[in-house]
């Protein structure tokens, strides 16, 4: 050994500093993997949005189709058993669960669900309508003049510790009189 | 010389190449982080802006307003909205077009002005070039809502647009390099949205 301890002092050097680049290596690559984690959520909001935003942009009820509001509120709107195009006069009009340019209501979305590519991403969307409580905004199986819409998201690049991917849920609450 | 310290040496200089590489790594890494973020802001506040006016469409103090987009194109629209929300229900007429003469103020040939333009009746409101680098700003119309083939543009009948689908690309001023000897590229980012505007809605 005699001579050849520098040599050891070097290489263990060499171990600490091999640590050391590890340690920057892991740190460069969680860097990229934020940025494109941060590309990706940007999207998924809006893909959300828009979702949302369609909603919005039809009746708050198959009652309020006609734009005539019904004899009496919360009573005569449709049953929360019945959301999505479950109603009969739904299905004779054309109305499609899984084509949402028949959508002509808030509720039509509920169940509804599709994978939407923006720039070669797949984006799994699932969507579900319920009652919301005039007080609370909780869901509720009871009619009140508040619908909330919840918006789930997946992208199978956005994922937990586990490696599953994160559900990413937008909420919405929707009052029959503020329309 | 000692063998011993010969080999010493040798490895202590690659140590001290490999630190200075990772010293180098580590540094564009932050560059790159720092470019992320600024066109990330960039693409925010450009989606800022087109949300602000984009969602009140048709919009008017008294009422919405009868057929208001004027015209549609893929790189242009003008529409008509009470932008400032006056209560003497006067309707300005706003117009986005994204332009065909490159921003001079940057070493990137692809960046384009994108204008926002106001005006009440002859008189300009508001002018803005908006210079962030905007390298894309597509528009696409749609005459359903949720369908998936767009409108032919320049759409010929603007009263039967139900959704307008946005793409804004942005990229930064100048070239990120990896490497010295590497061409480099622009860092890029990029924002999708469809607006289902209220006032343009059948019912």
């Amino acid at each position: 050994m005699i001579g050849y301890s520098e040599v050891i002092y070097t290489m263990a050097g060499m171990l600490v500093f091999s640590l050391i680049l590890l340690s920057a290596n892991r740190m460069m690559h969680r860097n990229t993997q934020l940025q494109v984690e941060g590309e990706l959520e940007k999207e998924v909001i809006a893909v959300a949005q828009n979702i949302i935003e369609e909603s919005r942009s039809v009746a708050f009820d198959e009652m309020t189709v006609d734009g005539i509001p019904p004899v009496k509120t919360p009573d005569h709107f449709t049953a929360a058993s019945i959301f999505g195009t479950k109603r009969s006069d739904e299905g004779t009009q054309g109305e499609d669960d899984t084509d949402r340019t028949t959508f002509d209501d808030f509720d039509d979305y509920d169940g509804w669900g599709d994978t939407i590519t923006v720039e070669d991403i797949d984006y799994k969307l699932s969507v579900k309508v319920r009652y919301a409580d005039a007080t609370t905004y909780d869901s509720t199986s009871y009619k009140t003049n508040f619908k909330k819409i919840y918006v789930k998201v997946e992208n199978k690049y956005l994922t937990n510790t586990s490696d599953e991917p994160i559900d990413y849920e937008f909420t919405y609450i929707r009052n029959y009189y503020a329309d | 010389m000692n063998t011993a310290y010969i080999t010493s040496f040798v490895i202590g200089g690659m140590v001290l190449l490999s630190i200075l590489t990772m010293n180098f790594s580590i540094s564009q890494n932050s560059t790159e982080l720092a470019l992320q973020r600024n066109m990330k802001q960039h693409v925010n506040t450009v989606a800022d802006m087109v949300s602000h006016d984009f969602a009140k469409i048709g919009y008017n103090w008294m009422g919405k307003i009868n057929n208001p987009i004027q015209s549609a194109d893929s790189n242009k629209i003008v529409f008509m909205s009470n932008i400032d929300n006056d209560s003497s229900n006067d309707a300005e007429t706003v117009t986005w077009t994204f332009g065909t003469s490159s921003v001079s103020s940057t070493s990137n040939p692809n960046d384009y002005v994108l204008t926002r333009l106001i005006v009440l009746g002859s008189t300009t409101i508001n002018k803005t070039d908006i210079t962030l680098g905007v390298t894309k700003f597509s528009l696409s119309y749609y005459d359903t809502v949720g369908s998936t083939t767009p409108m032919s543009t320049p759409v010929a009948n603007p009263e039967d647009i139900r959704q307008i689908e946005i793409e804004v690309v942005l990229q930064s001023k100048d070239k990120f390099k990896a490497t010295s000897g590497s061409p480099g590229r622009y860092i890029t980012s990029t924002w999708h949205k469809r607006f289902s505007p209220i006032n343009i809605q059948d019912n």
